[in-house]
């Protein structure tokens, strides 16, 4: 396991990565209180390497990786805006380092 | 001695001006920057009042002295107590130019040499700051922490860091790339 110093200064730079690498992108919730937050978000399309995800969601799937800094809670049915396209959630899945729970991994079938 | 006031140390390092929590750390991290400074360009940056540097089994026309730029050279006396007073200094370059040729088992300079608080050029603590934030930022953690040189996030990228030279393996890969750049041109003007 990582010292907590770094393990926080690795949260802090892969933390970083998502705000110098990532998209704007607007989160509505779907559930109520139905709040909406604009965030900077990494936004993917799935390439050779993510035959899976393909398959399981089709071509024109996307990936969205959302700071846990940034929502606390994101769940399916959630909709993420980037530019003038809405996505609406269809998976969840967290990401780690250690204990701590640092991003939303985000799948959605497409627009 | 600080390079510039400690005041303006603490505002560096994130502190309030008037916070002296962290002065034990401020201090070390400067005198640890301007020593690795001293080391990689083999001259003294820091002003000392009356500061005595003796010369062994010496022959030559100068006397490059170590720390500089010189203010004021209050004497030069060889072992047999005879007074050197015929001499030139080039004042930025650190060297007692004697008008006739010395062959001394032992001479003394006795001088006013260095930069003063808030008298260092510009680019010599654009310099510092480089080894200093480094040196301060290592503070509590182990010699051999890691440095985080790039880091990738699946699905979002990869973004790579200057690591100042920390993985430079070069005789200064002490100092920041940049740092180093800037001391080669005050490296010690040896004659």
């Amino acid at each position: 396991m990582l010292t907590p110093e770094l393990r926080q200064q690795i949260q802090n730079a892969t933390e970083n990565v998502v705000d110098t690498l990532g998209v704007p992108t607007i989160w509505r919730q779907t559930k109520d209180p139905q709040a909406t937050k604009e965030i900077v978000a990494g936004f993917k399309s799935p390439s050779w390497a993510d035959q899976e995800i393909i398959n399981a969601y089709g071509i024109g799937s996307k990936i969205f990786t959302i700071k846990v800094a940034d929502i606390a809670i994101v769940e399916k049915f959630d909709r993420l805006t980037v530019l003038d396209e809405e996505y609406t959630i269809d998976v969840v899945m967290p990401v780690h380092l250690n204990g701590v729970h640092l991003f939303h991994k985000a799948i959605s079938k497409g627009k | 001695m600080l390079p510039v006031s400690v005041e303006t140390l603490r505002v560096r390092v994130g502190l309030d001006s008037s916070d002296a929590s962290r002065d034990d750390d401020i201090n070390y991290a400067s005198e640890l920057s301007l020593s690795l400074m001293g080391n990689y360009c083999d001259r003294l940056f820091p002003e000392e009042a009356d500061y005595e540097e003796i010369f062994t089994h010496k022959r030559g026309m100068s006397l490059s002295l170590i720390r500089y730029p010189i203010t004021v050279v209050t004497s030069i006396i060889d072992s047999n107590g005879t007074v050197v007073s015929a001499y030139h200094t080039a004042a930025k370059r650190g060297i007692v130019n004697l008008d006739a040729y010395g062959c001394f088992h032992e001479v003394t300079v006795i001088y006013t040499g260095g930069y003063v608080e808030g008298g260092f050029p510009a680019d010599l603590l654009s310099a510092f700051y480089g080894i200093f934030d480094q040196e301060f930022a290592a503070i509590g953690t182990s010699s051999s922490s890691a440095v985080i040189s790039s880091v990738t996030v699946q699905d979002v990228g990869t973004v790579r860091f200057d690591t100042g030279g920390a993985n430079d393996s070069s005789g200064a890969a002490y100092l920041p790339t940049s740092a180093a750049a800037i001391l080669d041109n005050y490296k010690r003007y040896k004659c």
